[in-house]
């Protein structure tokens, strides 16, 4: 369902993608790692339309990601740090993203908000949250519209193991449920319980592991 | 009972500097052949300018912050429901002792003039004469003596009450034993200095004679409010302001434009006079500060907007938009709705204010030859227009820096731009003032401000084209 | 304490820096090179009111911000403190910078203003740049008591030096407690303009932040004046002191 087809990538100088040709089937948990500025979150970027391809082509559901199609339809994010308004509280920041699209009710956000370990009647600011709870409140809005791909750059940092447990139990019910998700992780165990297929960047290729 | 014999000789030198004063005023009164009463003699104990300045506010100062460290420390203050509970019993406490005090030093005093002529009103002398410690134009003279000093002794009463409340909020707010004593010898030091040079002072607290005479009102004022502020806000954490209070703020200030503006004019001219803008020639500070508030503020609330939905929460809006341009028009309609609104109700919130003012309701104009509909709408048109050249640009900028302070940086050299050395007229700032329709017809305006619209939605197509910086 | 203090110094060392610092000088250039023609002096100082004031005293608290404070955010945006703490004493720490941040910015608007005070009086002469007339310039509130021109240049200097610092610190505290950089430049910012507005409504200009550092557009008045809006903000940034003082908690 997404297509690489000869994607060379340069960034600050560093080639990080050269010639890449691969592709990646629905209804898996994908393992992306690397050493840390090997280009997984630009991989991502690339992924969602943020970031071009210097050279070749990305098709995600058969329609390249160019001009009108910049951006890909069903894509739940979770890119570098998790984004939100400090002054609202975690259900608020859900609801002005949910308003974007209006596919979602109340009950569903705190429904999402229950499924990573958030109070949904929590009134404390975001400005406030801990660090572990920015993450979860990120991994929220990624999952909360039913988002049938889920790129996930490094989902669990900063969650206590309890959570971790719980985001992995959600992870692999959702792969079940035939999505796709795209995970980073500098946790080896994250990679090996949860991975159907790894890809290591290394030298300007993504080499298939697993 | 250590403390009490010290209270009392506290006092009581205060009573013995009063009784000297009184009894050289009295000599020298009766030196020149005035003929006073015992009610004159009293104001050297109640009313004497140096003694409440060097003596009795010494005597607060010193009274109060031995109040304070008995009552305020950690101990005491756990016992408390909260530190204002606190600071309130330690005022009753102060209160006593200072009331007290204040009774006996007024009786005594009074004993010590009853050596004077007995009289149940003021005397000639006082009111033909600047006498002892009150002017001759004093309103204390249209009332009983005794009332008078009893008013007095009332208003000495409750300035030492706000000079202890003032000294308790300052302590419990730092915890500094040494600040509370920096502050206290800035009050005491700083009342001497500022009655020399003729500033307001605690002395304002101290004497209701002064206050009167100097007619601080305001100081007296400004002094309770600052300090009733400080009562409630202890205890609460310091916030800084939100997006609520800066609309706020920004609509006080409108109204206070609409508000100073000189009465009588046309109804025209008012508005000229409101939204007139700057000029490289002529230019005007006041005006340019008015087009700043008006038309800068709506800009920084606009950042305020911006910095959630395109640098917070941008890319997680971009993806659900799953395009930059429809992104983008849900923020251009926004700008759009809201540029208009504010332009349109700017002019109608000056037209209610005109009313108020009573402004002549013709059509007629003495600051420009326009017609009453050119101006309305280069008003409301022109302005809008304006609002949205801001608005575009600062989301260019927002966009393509990703940083909100830059959005400040664009406002602050908008407002260099239209300062009269660097001002050009091809500049898209400040053009919806009304002092353009000198030397621009109303429609030109809106050309241009339409063509730099345009322009800038161009440059902004071209921005979306490229990649979208994610990177903090 | 000490030791944080060089340490911060040296590192505030940079290309960046050197460019903010440059920027003040850059704006006065640019502004000298309008009023060289067209404007009429009879002195100096009329040269320096003109040269040094409007822009710089519009966008002064920008100014003041710009120099040293983006350094601070983005230390604070990329965690750097965090890691920091581990290393020093948080509280030393932020105390040195704000000491730093303070000084750089009394530095650079010190420097610039005694510099074009010193070009202007002593050195353009010989340079036959400008023309004046015949004639007295009007006093000014720092001209009407410093008469010398030395002891009006280091005081006006000082003063602005000192005003520079007194904005540039409140800002970093702003920035230190709220760890919202928009908040930290645009509150002293508004500040300033909101009270030039409203003293300006109230027809007491002479309280007016610009009139008080540049005191170029009103009549001479009494010195003291300067010092009332200078008070406000003086007693604002005790507050804001405590404030951080009390904070036990710092997470941006």
């Amino acid at each position: 369902m997404i297509t690489l087809t000869n994607v060379s990538k340069r960034y600050k100088g560093q080639e990080l993608f050269h010639d890449v040709n691969v592709s990646f089937e629905a209804g898996k948990i994908y393992g992306i790692t690397g050493i840390n500025g090997s280009g997984k979150s630009v991989l991502f970027k690339m992924l969602c339309g943020f970031v071009f391809p210097d050279e070749g082509t990305i098709e995600v559901d058969g329609r390249r990601l160019a001009g009108k199609n910049r951006f890909p339809k069903d894509f739940g994010i979770l890119i570098e740090r998790p984004g939100y308004i400090g002054q609202l509280d975690g259900f608020s920041n859900l609801k002005e993203l949910a308003r974007i699209q209006n596919k979602i009710d109340d009950a569903t956000i705190r429904k999402a908000m229950e499924q990573v370990g958030l109070a949904p009647n929590l009134t404390q600011k975001v400005k406030q949250y801990s660090l572990g709870m920015k993450q979860k409140l990120g991994i929220a809005q990624a999952i909360m519209e039913n988002q049938q791909v889920l790129l996930l750059d490094e989902p669990f940092n900063a969650l206590d193991a309890d959570s971790v447990e719980r985001i992995r139990t959600l992870l692999v019910h959702y792969k079940q449920e035939g999505r796709t998700i795209f995970l980073t992780s500098h946790q080896q165990q994250d990679i090996d319980l949860l991975c159907d297929e790894v890809y290591h960047i290394q030298e300007g290729g993504l080499n298939h592991i697993r | 009972m250590v403390s009490r014999i010290g209270y009392a000789l506290a006092w009581l030198q205060v009573t013995v500097f009063a009784c000297i004063w009184m009894y050289y005023d009295q000599q020298e009164a009766l030196g020149h052949g005035i003929f006073f009463n015992q009610w004159d003699l009293l104001t050297a104990v109640t009313m004497n300018t140096y003694l409440l300045i060097y003596d009795v506010l010494l005597l607060v100062l010193v009274l109060s912050i031995i109040r304070i460290r008995a009552d305020l420390t950690e101990n005491r203050l756990i016992r408390f429901r909260d530190s204002r509970s606190a600071l309130l019993h330690s005022t009753g406490r102060f209160a006593k002792v200072w009331g007290t005090g204040l009774l006996l030093y007024g009786a005594v005093g009074y004993i010590f003039t009853l050596q004077a002529p007995s009289a149940s009103v003021w005397s000639l002398a006082a009111r033909t004469e600047q006498v002892f410690y009150v002017s001759k134009d004093s309103l204390f003279f249209d009332l009983p003596p005794l009332i008078a000093h009893l008013l007095q002794l009332g208003f000495l009463f409750t300035g030492g009450l706000l000079i202890h409340l003032l000294l308790g909020l300052v302590y419990l707010w730092t915890k500094r034993t040494k600040l509370l004593y920096l502050l206290a010898s800035l009050l005491f030091l700083g009342t001497g200095l500022a009655f020399k040079i003729g500033l307001p002072s605690p002395f304002f607290l101290l004497s209701l004679a002064a206050l009167l005479e100097y007619q601080a009102y305001a100081f007296w004022t400004g002094c309770v409010l600052v300090i009733g502020a400080g009562l409630l806000l202890l205890d609460r954490p310091i916030r800084l302001p939100q997006s609520g209070g800066a609309a706020s703020l920004y609509l006080v200030c409108c109204v206070m434009i609409f508000l100073m503006q000189p009465v009588g004019q046309t109804y025209g001219d008012y508005l000229i006079a409101v939204f007139s803008g700057t000029a490289s020639e002529n230019f005007s500070f006041q005006p340019y500060l008015n087009h700043a508030v008006l038309f800068f503020g709506y800009t920084y609330l606009l950042t305020q907007r911006f910095e959630r939905d395109v640098i917070q929460q941008g890319m997680y809006h971009i993806i659900r938009h799953q395009s930059l341009n429809r992104w983008f028009l849900r923020q251009f309609s926004r700008l759009i709705m809201t540029a208009v609104l504010t332009a349109t109700g700017l002019v109608v919130l000056a037209t209610g204010f005109a009313f108020i003012q009573g402004v002549k309701w013709t059509t007629e104009m003495e600051s420009l030859l326009i017609r009453i509909t050119t101006l309305l709408y280069h008003t409301v048109v022109n302005g809008s227009l304006q609002l949205i050249v801001y608005g575009l640009i600062l989301f260019l900028v927002l966009y393509w820096t990703r940083e909100a302070v830059q959005g400040m940086y664009w406002i602050g050299g908008a407002m260099v731009a239209l300062l009269p050395l660097v001002r050009q007229d091809w500049m898209p700032v400040g053009l919806n003032g009304t002092v353009r329709l000198l030397d621009h017809s109303a429609v030109s305006i809106t050309i241009q401000l339409v063509l730099t619209g345009l322009f800038v939605l161009t440059v902004i197509q071209l921005a979306f084209r490229r990649q979208i910086r994610t990177t903090y | 304490m000490q030791t944080i203090i060089q340490t911060e110094f040296k590192r505030s060392g940079t290309r960046r820096t050197l460019m903010m610092s440059l920027l003040l000088p850059l704006i006065i250039l640019l502004q000298f090179k309008q009023v060289r023609t067209g404007y009429v002096f009879t002195s100096w100082q009329g040269v320096f009111e003109e040269s040094a004031g409007v822009i710089v005293a519009v966008a002064f608290p920008l100014l003041c911000c710009l120099v040293y404070l983006p350094t601070v955010a983005r230390e604070i945006d990329h965690q750097f403190i965090r890691y920091a703490r581990t290393r020093v004493a948080l509280g030393q720490y932020l105390v040195a910078k704000g000491i730093v941040n303070a000084l750089i910015v009394f530095t650079v608007f010190f420097v610039t203003m005694i510099a074009w005070m010193l070009f202007l009086r002593f050195v353009e002469p010989n340079l036959h740049w400008m023309t004046y007339e015949q004639g007295s310039e009007s006093l000014t509130t720092f001209t009407q008591v410093f008469r010398t021109d030395g002891i009006y240049m280091l005081v006006y200097a000082l003063w602005i030096g000192l005003n520079a610092a007194l904005y540039a610190t409140i800002a970093y505290l702003l920035l230190v407690l709220s760890g919202n950089l928009l908040l930290a430049v645009g509150l002293p910012f508004l500040f300033y303009h909101l009270l030039n507005f409203t003293a300006g409504l109230f027809s007491a200009p002479q309280f007016s932040p610009i009139s008080t550092i540049f005191p170029f557009n009103i009549i001479a008045m009494p010195l003291w004046t300067i010092l009332v809006p200078f008070s406000l903000l003086s007693l604002f940034l005790f507050i804001l002191i405590i404030t951080g003082q009390k904070r036990t908690e710092w997470e941006w």
